[in-house]
């Protein structure tokens, strides 16, 4: 019985402050998604053809390490039973991409373009271990390699 | 390619009017966490239910269908009678005479006893207030409730209780649910140490106590109408759970998450 109270209360508290987070953290990422419109600009094709000339080719990579809540992770676990759509896990993977494209992003701020971007993710914690405590951690990578042109 | 070499251009593309930041974004679903939470949990709990109102049952009606001699191979394989020996001094024997002739009234006043176990009764040492019974039918008064007993009526009540457990074949039943339900559980593959499986293992034990507060009516049922039948009134039954609320004075609302009902509600039910 005491494990249940427990549990609600763990509940109640990573949800409220998880929600904050989450709404914050949306926030944050579109502002400067706004602020970032302009430059540079994130092309995922291979080619790119102008009559500019090149100043600079850089290789640039945003990355974020990303982790659910208790809450996040409750109702996965319940979801992982009956299966189906991950709800609760969909809002951290959009926040990781997105974070992670702005963070390379900012990282090439004088460039004029990104191409080639490409975007990884991997698990952190092992998922084969069933005995430890199973933690949804995922890492997220975008890479590309930023053209600056002379101006 | 022409988008591309349009952005480039950068001084003929006025990106003011192309900005379009997607306000609705549709990587994450509309569903709110709270709502998926207890869609959720309330599936969950109602599979659980679900697999140990099976498991009631099913051992319900293999246990009641089950004939004595399969169930004394079973009790002579379960049994574990660990009581500590404890010399009994002259008043103990006393006692202890007195209760094996009650036990006499009490087989003949239900014959169907007859046929079952000699009921060999004991003392143990502790203080608490109980009387237990062993699957081999051993039956254990402790030291407290014999001090407390005053009235043979009393003492009937007591003991046509725990004789109505073995009579029910409530040990074997809850072990037998319980056999069931924690297949049940480990099949599923939940993993240990996942929150699943804590959250199961909390439903089973309310279930536990549930299910034990069932059978403890059912034997409080029994054993007034055998003192009722031998003394005539169910006098000595009000008056044990009296005794009972007396020495625990707990509050209401912990019976809930007791083996036992509280005295209150036992005296409220046997008393219709």
């Amino acid at each position: 019985m005491g494990d249940i109270i427990l549990i609600l209360l763990l509940l109640g508290i990573t949800y409220a402050t998880g929600s904050i987070l989450e709404k914050n953290h949306f926030k944050n990422i579109k502002q400067r998604e706004i602020a970032l419109v302009k430059k540079p600009v994130v092309s995922f094709g291979k080619k790119l053809t102008t009559d500019k000339k090149v100043k600079k080719v850089e290789f640039v990579t945003g990355e974020v390490v990303i982790s659910g809540d208790y809450f996040k992770t409750f109702v996965s676990s319940f979801r992982n039973f009956f299966g189906g759509r991950m709800v609760s896990f969909e809002s951290l993977m959009d926040r990781a991409r997105r974070e992670a494209i702005l963070r390379m992003r900012e990282k090439a701020k004088n460039a004029n373009i990104i191409v080639n971007t490409r975007l990884e993710s991997t698990m952190l914690n092992n998922c084969d271990d069933t005995s430890n405590n199973q933690l949804p951690q995922v890492a997220v990578i975008a890479y590309g390699t930023a053209i600056t042109y002379e101006r | 390619m022409e988008l591309l070499s349009l952005m480039n251009d950068e001084e003929n593309y006025n990106f003011e009017t192309q900005i379009n930041i997607i306000e609705d974004n549709v990587n994450v679903s509309k569903t709110s966490d709270i709502k998926e939470f207890f869609i959720l949990t309330t599936g969950f709990i109602m599979l659980a239910c679900g697999i140990f109102f099976v498991s009631d049952v099913a051992m319900q009606i293999f246990i009641n269908n089950m004939s004595y001699q399969t169930q004394v191979k079973i009790e002579n394989f379960l049994n574990s009678n660990n009581e500590t020996t404890y010399k009994y001094n002259e008043i103990d024997q006393k006692e202890i005479n007195k209760l094996n002739e009650i036990k006499k009234e009490i087989i003949i006043a239900d014959p169907q006893l007859k046929n079952l176990k000699d009921f060999k009764i004991g003392i143990s040492k502790e203080e608490e207030l109980n009387a237990y019974i062993y699957p081999n039918g051993d039956i254990y008064f402790t030291k407290g409730i014999i001090k407390e007993l005053k009235t043979d009526d009393q003492k009937t009540f007591v003991l046509a209780h725990e004789i109505a457990h073995y009579k029910h074949r409530d040990h074997l039943k809850t072990i037998g649910r319980s056999i069931l339900a924690l297949t049940t559980i480990n099949l599923m593959g939940l993993g240990e140490s996942q929150i699943t499986t804590k959250i199961m293992y909390s439903i089973y034990d309310i279930n536990n106590l549930q299910y034990s507060q069932k059978q403890e009516i059912a034997a409080d049922l029994y054993a007034n109408n055998l003192v009722k039948k031998i003394y005539g009134t169910n006098k000595g039954a009000i008056d044990f759970f009296k005794l009972i609320e007396k020495k625990q004075n707990l509050p209401e609302f912990i019976h809930y998450f007791s083996t036992h009902p509280s005295p209150a509600k036992r005296i409220q039910l046997i008393s219709e």
